[in-house]
């Protein structure tokens, strides 16, 4: 039988290391801060955070960070003096078409992307130039906003196409495609590593808005959502049935245009029902903001 | 047994104590990123006058004068000689970050002169703005490029500036300079080449070089005894240099890396920097279609003296059309009237699925069965991608140095039938982008075999590629 007073030094001991284990290791916080907590708070930063974080939940990030690209991939930051005017053409032809229309408001909130990432320039991979990023709608980046230039149709189009389409992909994510969306052109899509043999010709006969269109049904949908919106000749170019059809290529685009149409109404109808919002209220709000420039 | 625990109790408390001294424990890694980033900081603010940064992006570009004043408060003024975008990075004020990702680095994390140079040539310039901090040197901070690959990477090496070294930075010398050029502006990507005649009198000795202006570089093309065309290009006494030296602007004077060095007739000649004074304009009269100018300088070259220095497309050497045979190709993109317009669209119309433009001397296109061809067309693919020739032939009346003068013929190759329209295209197209028939070339320094060629003429250019 171990002496009582044996026993009490042992537990000391055993305390003993244990404090030292413990008490020797300075505390580790799991949630380390933000690389850009360290930058300096400007002018532009307090507008940002009453603007964009403070009223929608939505981090704006302008100073350069690796991480928004992908290994390999290079690309510039953005000119701190266009960020104000690209934030002003969010607001404008994004933000408030959307809060314009019967349910947006409600709508935007709930769904807006968590963080909109700036780049100055195009993204390159060696000597290829990237067109987007994908961010399958957590996170939308924006290339070529030292380019901004409201005058300039093709510039204009180019970024209302991307957040237009990063903003569609939360609505499948959330509430699934239409039902039935997918069986309207199965045998157009292509895939992610094919879509660009074809041209705009070649996704209009298979009943596609863009080539890309065609890489998979997920992109397909957004990218119908953003061409309906924001394409003033949307209608023309892919709606309208050509007169007169009598050679074949032009058979094969009314056949294209017509699924274009039946996806349409499928992802109007999708869009209505699990939103609350009208694509068509949306798309006249966001006209008449580009036939007032 | 007691004892010996009290022994070990002793130890332990002792090992406690002093194990859980502040001064030997390891740091966190967070705090370890701070202290780093702290002492970063207070290197890169120390200096009064900031920091002298020449900036040499690649082996195969010239040198940029940076000045850096770097703020606590995480912006950075940088002065610069990149007269570029209006002028905006002679002097700004961007932010700037020190990271932790691979090592210690510093990120130049908005817009400005480093990233302006990371884009020029279509991306391809090999500048950048995120650099991995190498520690100091003397009183030096060393740096070298993130994104460069393994063995190629940049060293920057930033020396604190004196209080002079902003006033070095010289933009006078660059915008002088440019005006040498037949052609102002950036066009696809290629930037501005501007030609000159170095006439030192008395020897009666001309040198002639082309500027690179945005890579900042020099290709000096030869030197030969004269001052006029005809007398230089029918001087019996003359040295092919056709070498390209690294230069940087500094102190309103081109500064050369290494001198450049000849002989001619029996004497030595060598300079290492050019000091530019006096810029007039002058009218002068390279094609009887058109009236042009010519820029001017009185020039010193140190070493040398004083020269005469003017803009001119000629040079006496050239790599463009020399030797028996020539083949040269390019994207039909790129063939532009006096205004920069791509004519294109126009070749589109004219032969359907085109691909390329050939000038073609002394060589035999695929499918030509009677000996050589010399002339200029156009290439493009049929249904089956074989390849049809539109080529209509000329002769070379004068090759010298860099100048052609041609006459187009009736002579043509083309290997596709009931091809009337486009044969009518043919001499339309070669009829309007060669009037005149008189060429300039110069070869663009950072793309091996790529040629630039002017028609002094018409102001219409290309771009040829030695196949």
């Amino acid at each position: 039988m171990m002496d009582k007073s044996v026993k009490y030094f042992r537990n000391l001991l055993l305390f003993g290391f244990m404090a030292l284990l413990v008490d020797c290791y300075p505390s580790e916080e799991l949630n380390v801060p933000e690389k850009d907590d360290d930058a300096e708070y400007t002018e532009l930063d307090e507008y940002i955070n009453d603007n964009f974080v403070e009223k929608y939940g939505m981090v704006v990030r302008y100073r350069y960070r690796d991480d928004f690209l992908a290994p390999g991939q290079r690309a510039i930051p953005v000119d701190v003096e266009y960020v104000r005017p690209m934030l002003d053409f969010l607001e404008k032809y994004w933000i408030a078409p959307f809060l314009s229309v019967d349910n947006g408001e409600e709508f935007f909130l709930n769904h807006v992307p968590a963080e909109i990432v700036l780049l100055g320039g195009p993204v390159f991979e060696g000597s290829t130039q990237v067109l987007g990023l994908a961010e399958a709608g957590a996170s939308v980046t924006l290339l070529d906003v030292n380019k901004i230039d409201l005058e300039d149709e093709e510039w204009v189009f180019r970024q209302l196409n991307i957040i237009y389409h990063e903003f569609a992909h939360v609505v499948h994510q959330r509430y699934k495609l239409p039902s039935g969306f997918e069986t309207i052109s199965p045998t157009g899509y292509t895939g992610p590593g094919s879509w660009y043999v074809l041209d705009d010709n070649d996704a209009l006969e298979r009943g596609f808005v863009t080539p890309y269109a065609t890489s998979q049904v997920t992109e397909d949908f957004a990218e119908l959502v953003s061409f309906y919106t924001f394409d003033p000749e949307f209608q023309e170019k892919y709606i309208d049935q050509e007169d007169d059809c009598n050679d074949p290529e032009c058979e094969l685009k009314n056949e294209g245009k017509e699924k274009i149409t039946q996806k349409l109404a499928s992802v109007a109808n999708h869009y209505e029902k699990v939103t609350g919002i009208s694509l068509a209220d949306l798309r006249n709000e966001l006209q008449s903001v580009l036939e007032g420039e | 047994m007691i004892r010996r625990i009290y022994h070990i109790a002793f130890i332990l408390a002792t090992i406690f104590v002093f194990a859980c001294d502040d001064s030997t424990r390891i740091d966190s890694v967070e705090e370890r990123k701070a202290r780093a980033t702290e002492e970063l900081v207070e290197e890169l603010t120390d200096p009064a006058n900031g920091w002298r940064l020449d900036y040499k992006p690649t082996p195969n570009a010239g040198t940029f004068l940076i000045i850096l004043n770097f703020d606590d408060d995480g912006t950075v003024r940088i002065q610069s000689d990149v007269t570029a975008e209006n002028g905006k990075f002679l002097d700004q004020t961007i932010s700037y970050r020190i990271d932790h990702d691979l090592a210690t680095e510093l990120v130049l994390e908005t817009y400005g002169v480093f990233h302006y140079l990371f884009e020029l040539n279509q991306n391809s310039f090999g500048a950048e703005f995120e650099f991995l901090y190498q520690g100091k040197s003397d009183d030096n901070l060393v740096f070298t490029s993130k994104t460069d690959g393994a063995g190629e990477r940049t060293t920057l090496t930033f020396a604190p500036a004196d209080a002079g070294s902003s006033g070095l930075i010289s933009t006078a010398v660059v915008d002088q300079l440019i005006t040498g050029s037949y052609r102002q502006d950036d066009l696809v990507g290629i930037g501005v080449n501007a030609s000159y005649q170095f006439y030192i009198p008395d020897d009666d000795v001309s040198i002639y070089g082309t500027f690179d202006i945005d890579n900042r570089r020099f290709k000096a093309h030869g030197a030969a005894k004269g001052f006029s065309y005809e007398e230089v290009s029918n001087s019996a006494e003359s040295v092919r240099i056709q070498k390209v030296y690294d230069v940087g602007y500094i102190n309103d004077e081109v500064v050369f890396d290494d001198p450049i060095s000849f002989t001619l007739a029996g004497k030595d000649y060598s300079f290492d920097a050019i000091g530019i004074d006096n810029q007039l304009s002058v009218d002068t009269m390279y094609c009887a279609l058109d009236n042009s100018q010519i820029t001017t300088f009185d020039a010193s070259l140190a070493g040398l003296g004083s020269a005469d220095m003017r803009s001119s497309l000629y040079t006496n050497y050239s790599d463009f059309f020399v030797g028996g045979d020539a083949f040269y190709v390019h994207n039909y993109f790129l063939v532009y009237d006096e205004n920069d317009s791509s004519l294109a669209e126009r070749f589109e119309d004219a032969f359907g699925n085109v691909a390329l433009i050939a000038l073609i001397y002394n060589s035999t296109p695929r499918g030509y069965n009677d000996g050589t061809f010399t002339g200029f067309g156009f290439l493009s693919l049929d249904e089956n991608d074989d390849l049809q020739w539109y080529l209509r032939e000329f002769n070379l009346i004068e090759n010298s140095g860099n100048r052609l003068e041609l006459e187009f013929t009736g002579g043509t190759f083309i290997n596709v039938a009931d091809s009337l329209d486009q044969r009518n295209a043919l001499f339309e197209f070669t009829d309007e982008i060669f009037a005149g028939g008189q060429l300039y070339n110069w070869e663009i320094l950072f793309v091996d075999g790529l040629f630039e060629i002017y028609n002094p003429c018409n102001d219409y250019k290309m771009f040829l590629l030695d196949n």
